[in-house]
């Protein structure tokens, strides 16, 4: 084992033949220099590796836009050499209070998904260490309204097909996610007979449940199961956005009926996931601004929007103050509806 | 494009130079992640992620898949040479790899290793071409209560692993059980077990236990006996010769391989059921299903049935993942990550949109297991040496290696804790006969029982769904019937009087009885607390900390009260065969015993001190005049390398880990394995540079302060 340990750096060079010419610089000045204040002109540039945390495990959503995300932003709208460095850090609480506590000197930044990291606040306040609405926002780079789905060979061919179904059951991820609270508002809205079973991970674990027969509908995201949906594997029955939120290079979305159309106007947009992406509080504004611009160029970037189409993931960029506002309605929206759902 | 014709453009992709240079730089990633304990193979691709931004797809995922497939064979490769399996699916090749190096025949387990590897990714990419019509109906008639069962059958394994002293074996499965407890409830909320830590959220990595349990254990046991690996075999050639015996023997078992790799396979393409209960499963039914088994002492077929089946099971693992979506473990997880990355959708469409993909995955699997396999034979004869270094070098080595690789994870200074902390828990349980693998079983499948039994019951309202669904009833029929034919065939066996008087008096010993009260405790503690629980987050830890808290009380009366010991005396024994199944060498713990007792300053006693006298054939202790002496010398080693063990997870937590390092490094060779000054030197400062190039230059992990020294 000394052997073969010893020798693997040597052929670990190999593969790392190209990354150690462009790493090495790195290093060196990562090991010097840790400033986070910026020069004298009250501008501010990263000088070493950002770190973007992820609060979940690697393949779903939220990591996919990150590394989305990070690949463009390094590749043209960082200084040389900088790069973005996706950490996936879960379960959910940990990694949004790593975010949260985090030094705030631009070297940390991470995603945040809302309306769970609100909801986790109200419904767990010993676990979530950190308060929402302190964050710094960069930005937002997707809204996700929710649709109910079902599997294709479903009975229930509409909304009211389901309401008036009896004793249903329904399968979410685990309790305190976004999914998980857009299902359970769901139910209340409409009145429905359904039991909830939760745990399941990630989508394709919900999608198999449904597949399988262990479940008889599902609310999840609009933007998470666009294969499936094209397979014909399930079939949408209402989407629970509001109109504006409607991602347009979704075309099968567009024929679906909303909560408003159906006749569920307050469930519109009650529960929309916000892929958000954050600095821990009180960075300072030099620094806020370079990210917030650095953000945005990427995300406008040709080369991002062409991934973005290419992976199956719509986008919805929003500005640092327009997230804000949408985040600030979120919590005042969340401190109402969670204490409801907790009761019912 | 048809899938036929996806085949034919996936070659003419595969034969370009540059396609084939990423797909050896894959391989040779998986190997040397694979080897690398606490490296395990998916952070070796997760790291070549950033680099393949800008290459083709194909490429990409050809890198991807390569990096996956020829990482299973090569954590076989320390397991059977150190007792340090690369990751958990190779821990059941421990059994009876690490007995065979013993032996001097380390080249002829990797030998069947890697033909055992490479002939059960073949037969289980055969298999899933068969049944590519059928994914979809296997895929889903596997629901909650089958996942619930089938992790159930995994754990009555533990009954079966744990043959001659079973009630420690199901208290080390319960213990794992325990700590895969720790953490967020998979159901219900709770975050259980973590005494504030915020970093014990997410749990405890199997990786850590793992690297604690095997490498440090393995390392200490190493360095107090001073003893090679391979001990006692000085004339055994290490050659080629032996590695292609090993190669050839595979093929004088083909009902064996293929009965393993078809169970291999079988488990891959149910997804979330890993690798880890493929292997012991494969192990299990060989050791039960053969004429005339040595298994635990070195039998090739319990090398071959494990390798066998988890290298089938990435194949199996390969049609969920790509044609679902749905990882089939967790370094699958991975590579569909980066598949998005690279805009390919894994799921329903793939097979219909990129034909050519799937067929690149599936030649590559194929192709990455046979180069890795190769790599292996034609390095084999060269790796063994690692069997012939002393002692006193490798120990340290070993330790100071694994240690960083628990840190090298997350970086994260909780895990170097922890792995030294699961090294001293394992050396206790070693020296008390207690089996660890249970405990490593307990750990990988609790979150899967624990997660879909509630799923069942949620969704199905109660536990008639376990014996109401067909595949589930068929799996509750084999756990019940695994149970019951070990009790009958323990009964039956025929032990010698002798032999049982013996099993009973080392399985009463004191400090045994300290150790398993200590574990008693600790159930009690894990009970108590567990009330505070939510419903569902409460239910299993309720039920195992009772279990174990039963079993716990159940040893201690009857080693206690001379009643029961004369009448149920067996039932605790430790058996036949354990010792072999613990790769203890012979009397090893005798020794211990005297070395404590030596240590107390009470001389042992006279019968023992004969016993062990003309039995044990160590580096040290061999002439009776000079036994005091190396009784003596025995517990100095252990008691410094304890000590050192201690020192060094203090100074691990107080200065860091770039300070601590290089001093335990030098200290543990100084003083316990007694090396000159110049090779100590010397080998502390190469190994630190060359560490310290792999972690900070190579994979740039942040170096942490302690909380003395911050930095």
């Amino acid at each position: 084992m000394s052997r073969t340990a010893l020798r693997s750096p040597r052929r670990r060079r190999a593969t790392a033949a190209a990354a150690l010419a462009l790493v090495a610089p790195l290093v060196l000045t990562a090991c010097g220099e840790d400033s986070a204040a910026g020069s004298d002109d009250g501008t501010w540039e990263p000088e070493r590796d950002i770190d973007w945390i992820v609060p979940y495990t690697p393949g779903g959503g939220f990591d996919t836009y990150s590394r989305g995300i990070a690949e463009v932003m390094q590749n043209g709208h960082l200084p040389d050499g900088v790069n973005v460095v996706v950490r996936n850090s879960p379960p959910l609480p940990q990694g949004i209070s790593s975010m949260f506590n985090a030094e705030p000197d631009g070297y940390t930044i991470g995603i945040l998904p809302m309306p769970a990291a609100i909801a986790q606040e109200i419904q767990e306040p010993d676990l979530a260490q950190w308060t929402t609405s302190e964050f710094t926002v960069l930005g937002q780079v997707d809204e996700n309204g929710y649709v109910v789905y079902v599997p294709a060979d479903s009975p229930f061919e509409t909304i009211e097909d389901l309401i008036a179904a009896e004793d249903i059951r329904a399968i979410t991820v685990e309790e305190g996610s976004s999914s998980a609270l857009a299902g359970l508002a769901t139910i209340r809205a409409l009145d429905l007979d359904a039991d909830v079973t939760y745990g399941a991970e990630g989508s394709a674990e919900v999608v198999t449940a449904a597949l399988r027969g262990d479940a008889d509908f599902f609310v999840y995201g609009s933007t998470d199961l666009v294969g499936f949906v094209e397979s014909g594997d399930i079939r949408p029955l209402m989407y629970l956005g509001t109109e504006d939120q409607l991602p347009e290079n979704v075309d099968w979305l567009q024929d679906v009926p909303t909560a408003e159309e159906a006749g569920f106007p307050d469930l519109a947009g009650a529960v929309t996931e916000l892929r958000v992406i954050v600095a821990p509080p009180d960075l300072p504004e030099p620094v806020a601004e370079y990210l917030r611009g650095a953000l945005a160029d990427t995300m406008a970037d040709e080369e991002f929007v062409t991934w973005a189409e290419e992976a199956g993931r719509p986008i919805v960029p929003r500005t640092a103050e327009e997230t804000e506002a949408n985040i600030a309605e979120q919590i005042e929206q969340m401190e109402e509806l969670v204490p409801q759902l907790a009761d019912g | 494009m048809d899938f036929g014709s996806g085949l034919v453009e996936a070659l003419q992709q595969m034969t370009t130079w540059s396609f084939l240079l990423w797909f050896l730089i894959g391989v040779l990633n998986g190997t040397i992640f694979g080897l690398l304990p606490g490296l395990s193979g998916s952070v070796g691709i997760a790291l070549m992620i950033p680099f393949t931004f800008d290459m083709e797809p194909m490429q990409a995922m050809g890198l991807f898949v390569a990096a996956l497939a020829g990482q299973n064979f090569a954590g076989s490769i320390t397991a059977i040479l150190i007792n340090t399996p690369g990751s958990s699916v190779n821990a059941a090749t421990t059994y009876d790899g690490y007995p065979l190096s013993r032996q001097g025949r380390g080249g002829f387990a990797i030998g069947v290793s890697a033909m055992a590897s490479f002939l059960g990714s073949l037969i289980g990419i055969a298999i899933i071409i068969a049944l590519f019509p059928l994914t979809r109906s296997i895929l889903l008639s596997f629901s909650f209560p089958e996942l619930t069962m089938l992790g159930v059958l995994g754990l009555a394994v533990i009954a079966v692993a744990s043959r001659g002293s079973m009630i420690k074996g199901l208290i080390a499965g319960m213990i794992g059980l325990l700590i895969s407890f720790v953490g967020f409830a998979p159901i219900g909320g709770d975050v259980r077990y973590v005494f504030g830590q915020a970093e014990l959220y997410d749990g405890i990595g199997a990786v850590i236990v793992l690297i604690g349990l095997f490498a440090v254990t393995e390392a200490l046991s190493l360095i107090v006996h001073n003893q090679k690996v391979a001990a006692g075999s000085g004339t055994t050639r290490l050659g080629r010769s032996q590695v292609w015996e090993g190669a050839r023997y595979v093929f004088t078992k083909p009902f064996l391989l293929l009965r393993s790799s078809v169970l291999g396979t079988g488990i891959g393409l149910i997804p979330a059921v890993g690798g880890t209960l493929a292997a012991f499963l494969a192990y299990f039914q060989a050791a039960k299903t053969v004429r005339d088994p040595k298994f635990g002492q070195g039998d090739p077929r319990g090398v071959l049935a494990p390798e066998a089946a988890n290298d089938a099971k990435d194949a199996g693992a390969a049609l969920p993942s790509l044609a679902f979506g749905i990882p089939g473990s967790a370094d699958w997880a991975i590579v569909l990550g980066a598949m998005i990355m690279h805009g390919i959708t894994p799921g329903p469409n793939l097979i219909r949109d990129s034909p050519d993909i799937v067929w690149m995955s599936i030649l590559v699997i194929i192709g990455a297991s046979f180069v890795s396999s190769s790599f292996g034979i034609v390095f084999a004869p060269w790796l063994t040496k690692v069997t012939k270094v002393r002692a006193s070098l490798l120990a340290p080595l070993i330790i100071v290696l694994a240690v960083t690789g628990a840190y090298g994870i997350e970086s994260r200074t909780t895990d170097v804790l922890l792995a030294i902390a699961f090294g001293l828990l394992g050396y206790a349980m070693r020296a008390i006969g207690m089996p660890v693998i249970p405990l490593i079983l307990g750990l990988v499948l609790g979150p899967m029982v624990e997660r879909s039994y509630l799923q069942s019951v949620e969704t199905f309202g109660g536990l008639s769904a376990f014996v109401t669904r067909p595949i589930s009833l068929v799996l509750v029929v084999l756990t019940v019937a695994v149970i019951v034919f070990e009790i009958v065939s323990n009964r039956r066996a025929k032990v010698p009087e002798e032999a049982k008087r013996e099993g009973v008096r080392s399985a009463t010993r004191p400090r045994t009885l300290a150790i398993i009260a200590l574990f008693g405790v600790i159930a009690a503690v894990a009970l108590v607390l567990a009330t505070d629980f939510r419903e569902q987050s409460r239910t299993f830890p309720l039920i195992i900390s009772t279990v174990m808290l039963a079993l716990v009380v159940l040893y201690l009366a009857i080693a206690l009260v001379p009643v029961l010991r004369r009448r149920f005396g067996g039932v605790i024994a430790d058996g036949h065969g354990m010792e072999q199944l613990m790769h203890v060498p012979d009397d090893l713990r005798e020794q211990l015993d005297e070395a404590v007792s030596a240590a107390d300053g009470s001389g042992p006693d006279p019968a023992a001190q004969a016993g062990t006298a003309t039995k044990v054939e160590t580096a040290t202790a061999v002439e009776p005049a000079g036994e005091q002496e190396a009784n003596a010398d025995l517990a100095a080693r252990m008691r410094n390398s304890i000590v050192l063990l201690v020192a060094f997870a203090a100074g691990v937590w107080l200065v860091g880990l770039a300070v601590t390092v290089p001093v335990v490094l030098f200290l543990m060779m100084r003083y316990v394995g007694r090396e000159t000054w110049r090779t100590t030197v010397i080998t502390t400062v190469v190994t630190s540079a060359a560490l310290y190039f792999l972690f900070v230059s190579v994979l740039r992990m942040p170096l942490e302060g302690g909380t003395l020294v911050p930095f």
